[in-house]
């Protein structure tokens, strides 16, 4: 057995995580076309242990498996220049641990003491370079990108972060609960990560929670879902300074996120899920606004979408921008929203079987460009609606049961993995602990990580005045990927 | 000289004004409050009472530019018809001057701009320029057009349009008027050419450009963009106008024009979107296609009979 | 044009009329208030960031930890060798001092309370002797005054620019209330090195009751006791405890405080009032004595300069340094329709030269660390500082973490906390505009 095959949320003793050798992982990768969604190290005495995870996203199955470096082995023959996604997991690996991968294609650390590595550059009499960031104009995240341009046409853009890099994965391994902190990962998308955090700690621990509670941290995650995309197209509206859809569905997103205010307290839900289960309820009287509420942003948001599409000068900035085809981004290993917009229909709810959804993937042309990923929006938005609705009529079913539950200890020298499909995209969470049952290695993997890339693929070609709208079309998340 | 002085007052005064109504406008359809339409003066003032900074890479040519593209706006100002319809200077062709005069500004804004070494005010400056070579001959066609079709060739010219304009007279009129309102759209920075509440720095044009002024020079820099703009809103009113009319009335009549058109530019801006940058091109061809019309029509109605 | 028009006909005028006085939703966990007779105060534990505590009241002071230490040798070398030059930093001024004495004409921003052998000694050669100073109705020093000098200097009860020294230096004199004496500690000013340094310390008898003449706003003073404050590299902001009060105290400090609710009980309410923010950093611990009503009265103190420069028109440049994005959110929310911050003329703009003003968020990583100063620095003068969210202003859910840089924060003057954990925009919105009006 090469692979250990887990469910999501699953625990399995470290022991049981079968070991292979770098051209096994090779050789199976290609055979078996499964997703690369893990790729970590961690010390172990004084050998470096890489875990390996690759998600059949068909059966819903999870395939682990490890490679071990021993304290001599300093290097091995790179995956990215076969399997470009990869990418950015091979520099995270060697930026970690000092185990270079040869023959990586553009080998950099990924967040700290890059300043130290040159650019990649275009020669060339009209090739122009042009440098933003870390500080942006807007009231927007740090990260430096570098274009290489010929006049307003973009050949090449490299994306430069770690800027936001404060360290979460080490301080989560602190203590046994944070939800705080990993509210934190992210601050828009607070709920899906808190809830891939609560789900790994309480795998660890072996408790299982309440449906009731499950069912309660889904109507946050979709109510997320639902106020994000809603305020990301006000915000393409805004870049293209379209006033009314800049000002409309701002004004929309913000009953849905006063909602979120009304049931937990905080307009982004934090402080709503805790380890063991959730800390308010979704009342009779709530739910009622909650389905009121819903109704009406439904309302605004098809109406003003409608006004959107039938504009012609708002149709040409977004058509046949900024285009990632399906062949790119299932090569780089694209994920969420953005590679559904590709024509790449992955989503973890509905792969990994979620009981309480019904959801099937959503029809319709996918382009790849913004135009794609502004329409997606829009269908992803209805679609919520609908789960939430649904699941408040479940809700009402288990309204007898408990919000939270009795958390155990944490089970010593187990491997646990939580995928849960926050706005962007699949959050991947997994934690190790060691032998004293305490965490000794904690990973995170937003949406962010794999879908970068794409942002670089999509502004080629295209003019650098696109590139802003490129940027909101994916409104990837700078702190997601520099933890 | 009474009126001078009225005029005088009103191009140092109404143009900040104008841009408050323009804010205004737009905050309405927004369904906001908005600012106060004195906003623009607060602005001013608080710029003035600030340091202004320069970077290290900056020569003194950054540190003049203000001072000299404020300048050459107000003396091209003092070429352009006010509310009387008289400029201030009315000399033969004094459109030639305003427009090089102006030019001669804008040259000293790309240099400045150019001056801070950033690769985007860089950007900035080569769109901005490209703009102005497309803008200035469609200028020059209009208003040759209009000395042609007036045989007066003085900047004066424009109130004369409205009692004298032969056949095409409704139809010169207003294809006089679109060229001047796009050309105002792109002097003044707004969408759909531009989008002055941007906060992207890939998608500027002017904005891009003053990113590095501060304090004074930039309080200078604004009240200039914001005179420019008047100016290109007050040959539209001089067109409006007839001649002859006693100042008490076209002194209204002119200020009224003004905000009206105030009003319009905001309403444009909260009704679409901003054009994709290739777009814009085909935006100012219009404009020069409009020009050209004119100047068939001029042709045609003085020639053709 | 026409949907446009029919779009805004669906929408109405969204935005918020009052915004000084804007209702809240009740679930929202603002302002809390605190009341200990009720005996059901969780473990400190509970609390994810330690803006909890129970027993002790936390001090942000900024204080040399070593001062205690180091101070036996000065004094050693003031009575014996007297030639000595020897120095020892007391701790930082802070800011509340600093805009106090910028009132008074001084700039003391970022300079540092100190003394020397040589003026140590000559506190008490002046008033170390019974039989001058009986005569003067004073009490002879001793050293354990010395050791009180920490606790005069940050929660004095009264404070006097006015003086001069016999060479000509300006000095502060601080006054404080002990038991049975009055402290009074001299400093001069000394502009080159950056430092105010002794010039003398001498005690009066208490006669009457001077503490009823005092208005005391600070949670210190009345404690009356000696700030030790915990180990601690070189004055960074420290949580130092106070000991010797006998009663345990019940406090929150909101510039850590994620208003997360883990702590909610009896004892601990938190109110939906938004208002939390305060010019001092001080005043953000919340205690028992503290009511919503007194702390947005005093909460924000403004300054003149600032009233006739910004109080108009501010802009002001965001700078995102490591923060979750949070915060970033809310302050775009601060200008969507419904809060129209654009209103006041507060707008965020796209260059700092184009700024009066930056508003930091996050806990400042490393790698930030130089753009964020970068940034301050191209910002023209006037300028201010905001420190919006936990993180910024105290480090947050992100304090213990290694990779941060918060060098910056202690080297300018800050002028303004927001607190939240993301902030709420009507608490940014109301605290810059009382800031900027004073009102
Ligand atoms: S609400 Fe504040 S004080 Fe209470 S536990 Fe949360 S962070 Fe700590
Ligand atoms: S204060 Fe809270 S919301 Fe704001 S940046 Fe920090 S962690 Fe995020």
């Amino acid at each position: 057995m090469n692979w250990i095959i887990i469910e999501n949320n699953e625990k399995i003793n470290l022991s049981q995580i079968p070991e292979i050798t770098i051209e096994r992982l090779r050789e199976d990768y290609k055979e078996l076309k499964h997703r690369v969604i893990g790729f970590f190290g961690k010390n172990e005495n004084e050998n470096i242990r890489l875990y390996v995870i690759l998600a059949d996203d068909n059966e819903g199955k999870l395939y682990i498996s490890s490679v071990l470096f021993r304290d001599n082995e300093k290097s091995y023959d790179s995956l990215t220049k076969d399997f470009p996604a990869f990418h950015n997991f091979e520099r995270e690996f060697y930026e970690e641990f000092g185990i270079e991968p040869l023959n990586h294609p553009w080998l950099k650390p990924l967040r700290q003491n890059q300043d130290k590595y040159s650019f990649f550059e275009m020669k060339g009499e009209d090739v122009h370079e042009v440098a933003v960031g870390p500080i942006h104009a807007g009231v927007i995240e740090p990260g430096h990108f570098r274009f290489m341009c010929q006049g307003e046409k973009v050949y090449e853009l490299e994306i430069m972060l770690g800027y936001q890099h404060r360290g979460v994965e080490e301080l989560l391994t602190k203590s046994k609960a944070n939800n705080r902190l990993a509210e934190s990962v992210c601050g828009d998308t607070v709920i899906g990560h808190n809830t891939a955090y609560s789900q790994v700690i309480e795998t660890l621990c072996g408790t299982s929670i309440t449906d009731k509670a499950q069912i309660i941290r889904r109507i946050a995650l979709e109510l997320e879902r639902i106020a994000i995309h809603i305020g990301d197209m006000g915000a393409i509206a805004g870049d293209m300074a379209y006033l009314p859809g800049a000002s409309i569905f701002g004004v929309t997103r913000t009953l849905v996120i006063n909602t979120m205010l009304e049931i937990s307290g905080s307009r982004f839900g934090r402080g709503l899920i805790d380890i063991g289960g959730v800390n308010f309820d979704i009342k009779e009287e709530i739910s009622d606004k909650i389905i009121k509420m819903l109704t009406e942003v439904e309302k605004t948001v098809d109406k003003m979408t409608k006004v959107m599409l039938k504009k012609p000068s708002c149709l040409s900035r977004m058509e046949r921008t900024g285009t990632v085809t399906k062949e790119q981004a299932q090569a780089i290993g694209a994920v969420g929203m953005a590679a559904r917009s590709s024509g790449v229909m992955i989503d973890s709810r509905i792969d990994f079987k979620d009981k309480f959804y019904k959801l099937e993937n959503l029809r319709f042309s996918a382009l790849g460009d913004v135009y794609s990923r502004f329409y997606l929006r829009y269908l992803e938005i209805k679609q919520s609606v609908e789960a939430v609705k649904d699941l408040l009529k479940i809700l009402k079913e288990h309204n007898n049961e408990d919000l939270k539950v009795e958390i155990g200890d944490l089970t010593p020298n187990s491997f646990a993995i939580s995928i849960t499909e926050g706005w962007r995209g699949e959050i991947v969470h997994c934690a190790i602990t060691d032998e004293n049952g305490k965490i000794s290695r904690y990973k995170i993997k937003d949406p962010s990580f794999n879908n970068w890339y794409m942002l670089s693929l999509a502004v080629r070609n295209n003019g650098i005045s696109d590139f802003p709208l490129c940027n909101k079309s994916f409104n990837l998340s700078y702190c997601g990927n520099d933890l | 000289m009474k009126t001078a002085v009225i005029n005088l007052i009103i191009l140092l005064i109404v143009p900040f004004l104008m841009i408050g109504v323009i804010k205004k406008t737009k905050a309405f359809w927004a369904g906001r409050k908005g600012v106060s339409v004195f906003q623009p003066f607060y602005d001013f003032i608080r710029l003035m009472k600030k340091e202004a900074v320069y970077s290290e890479t900056t020569s003194p040519v950054f540190q003049i530019a203000p001072v000299i593209i404020f300048s050459s706006i107000i003396f091209a100002a003092l070429f352009v018809p006010m509310s009387t319809g008289e400029p201030f200077i009315n000399i033969p062709f004094g459109f030639i001057i305003f427009s090089y005069v102006l030019g001669f500004g804008k040259f000293f804004s790309l240099i400045s701009a150019l001056d801070t070494g950033s690769s985007f005010e860089g950007m900035g400056a080569s769109r901005e320029a490209c703009f102005s070579t497309i803008v200035e001959p469609a200028f020059f066609i209009a208003m040759g057009s209009v000395a042609a079709l007036t045989k007066i060739d003085g900047f004066d010219n424009l109130k004369m349009i409205m009692g004298n304009s032969g056949t095409y007279g409704v139809l010169i009129i207003a294809l006089l008027i679109i060229t001047l309102f796009i050309m105002l759209l792109i002097e003044g920075c707004r969408v759909p050419v531009d989008d002055p509440a941007t906060h992207l720095e890939l998608t500027m044009i002017h904005e891009v450009m003053i990113l590095d002024n501060s304090g004074v020079d930039l309080g200078l820099i604004t009240w200039g963009a914001a005179i420019k703009m008047f100016l290109f809103e007050a040959l539209i009113a001089s067109l409006l106008i007839p001649a002859g009319l006693p100042s008490l009335i076209s002194i209204p009549l002119f200020l009224g024009i003004i905000f009206i058109l105030a009003v319009v530019v905001g309403t444009v801006e909260s009704t679409m979107a901003r054009f994709r940058m290739t777009h814009v091109f085909e935006f100012i061809f219009t404009m020069s296609i409009t020009a050209l019309l004119v100047l068939t029509l001029v042709t045609y109605g003085i020639y053709g009979n | 044009m026409f949907d446009t028009i029919k779009l805004k006909y669906h929408q109405k005028s969204k935005y918020i009329k009052d915004i000084k006085n804007a209702p809240m939703r009740e679930q929202f966990r603002g302002f809390p208030v605190l009341d200990s007779s009720f005996d059901d105060v969780p473990d400190e534990t509970c609390c994810p960031t330690g803006a909890l505590k129970y027993g002790s009241l936390p001090v942000i002071s900024e204080v040399n930890p070593d001062y205690i230490k180091n101070l036996r040798i000065i004094i050693d070398k003031a009575k014996n060798n007297p030639n000595e030059r020897q120095k020892l930093a007391i701790g930082k001024v802070s800011n509340d001092l600093a805009l106090k004495a910028k009132e008074h004409g001084f700039d003391i921003f970022g300079y540092i309370h100190d003394l020397d052998v040589s003026g140590v000694r000559h506190a008490y050669l002046e008033h170390g002797m019974e039989k001058t100073e009986i005569p003067r109705g004073q009490i002879p020093i001793t050293d354990d005054d010395f050791e009180k000098i920490p606790d005069v200097l940050y929660s004095y009860d009264e404070i006097d620019f006015s003086g001069k020294n016999k060479t000509g230096l300006d000095t502060i004199t601080y006054k404080k209330h002990m038991s049975d004496n009055t402290i009074f500690y001299v400093e001069e000013i000394r502009t080159g090195k950056q430092t105010l340094t002794i010039n003398t310390l001498y005690k009066h008898k208490n006669t009457g009751n001077p503490r009823t003449s005092v208005k005391n706003d600070n949670p210190l003073s009345s404690t009356g006791s000696i700030i030790i404050s915990d180990l601690s590299k070189n004055f960074n902001p420290v949580v130092s405890k106070c000991e010797g009060t006998a009663k345990k105290i019940l406090s929150i400090d909101m510039g850590k405080c994620t208003f997360c609710g883990n702590c909610k009980c009896k004892a601990i309410q938190f109110t939906n009032k938004y208002k939390s923010a305060s010019t001092s950093r001080e005043k953000l611990i919340i205690t028992e004595n503290t009511t919503a009503e007194d702390y947005e009265k005093t909460a924000i103190q403004s300054r003149k300069e600032i009233i006739k420069a910004f109080s108009k028109s501010l802009k002001l440049r965001q700078v995102s340094a490591a923060g979750c994005n949070g915060c970033e959110m809310e302050l775009n929310a601060c200008s969507n329709c419904n809060f129209d911050m654009g209103r006041f003329g507060i707008d965020f703009v796209a260059s700092p030269r184009h700024a009066d003003g930056i508003v930091v968020t996050g806990p400042v990583s490393e790698n930030m660390a130089w753009a964020l100063e970068d940034c301050y620095k191209s910002v023209p003068n006037p300028k201010i500082v905001i420190l919006a969210g936990a993180c910024a202003i105290s480090g947050g859910v992100f304090q213990n973490s290694s990779k941060l840089n918060r060098e910056f924060l202690e080297k300018y003057p800050i002028d303004l906390y927001i607190p939240g954990c993301p902030i709420h925009p009507l608490t940014f919105i109301n605290a810059v505009l009382s800031y900027i009006t004073g009102k």
